[in-house]
């Protein structure tokens, strides 16, 4: 998982927390949604292709712009979209704790919902654009980070 | 640094102590402490992250000596 900044990577440090297996890494963060796919692009694209069981989530901030995450993924080269997986606030990670607690509280119980194919935090306003992405990474990831379900 | 703390989620209590930058990493701003001091003659200042202004890269921070209660 690449997180663009220090907020994303808490709760990334969350959604590790409830599986906490070693095929799962957080990456340092990129610094910027653009670093992330940069970092991406320039790094994990030739990785991936040595490496075909490898999976990667981008963490980014939408900023309020809805459009961005269909940018992103457009970024993505068509021979790895189907182990790419961009998830992201509708504006900004912060803007969760007044409703959902601190990020790693967030990021377990995002995690929980992806175990339990549950939407209780997934649903929240900030975070159920992302729906196509995180159905396709349950179908994916599930049973690699869940493999006793 | 993962698996240990998930196991000791549900009981128990981990502390762990590190310069180590995936180490640190590996914790959020509600369960980090930093202990500092000004110098070997003065006593150690235990502040938690959360209560502290650290833009950016908390490993940075510590690095460049900017992170200071």
């Amino acid at each position: 998982m690449l997180p663009e900044d220090d907020a994303n990577r808490q709760l990334a440090n969350g959604f590790h927390l409830e599986f906490a297996t070693r095929q799962f890494q957080v990456l340092n963060v990129a610094g910027g949604w653009r670093k992330v796919l940069e970092e991406f692009l320039n790094t994990h694209v030739a990785e991936m292709g040595r490496n075909p069981n490898r999976h990667m989530i981008l963490l980014i901030d939408l900023d309020g712009q809805e459009e961005r995450l269909a940018a992103a993924v457009a970024e993505v080269p068509a021979h790895l979209t189907e182990r790419v997986f961009i998830l992201g606030v509708l504006s900004e990670p912060e803007k969760l704790k007044p409703d959902l607690g601190d990020y790693e509280t967030i990021g377990l119980a995002l995690a929980k919902d992806c175990r339990e194919e549950t939407n209780t935090t997934w649903g929240h306003r900030l975070l159920q654009h992302n729906t196509v992405e995180l159905d396709r990474l349950r179908t994916t990831v599930r049973p690699i980070l869940f493999p006793s379900l | 640094m993962l698996a240990l703390r998930k196991a000791f989620q549900s009981a128990g209590q981990f502390i762990a102590t590190s310069h180590n930058a995936e180490a640190i990493r590996r914790f959020s701003d509600e369960n980090t402490f930093v202990l500092y001091r000004n110098s070997h003659l003065e006593p150690t200042i235990m502040r938690p992250l959360k209560d502290m202004q650290v833009n950016g890269d908390l490993v940075g921070a510590m690095i460049r000596d900017d992170l200071q209660p």
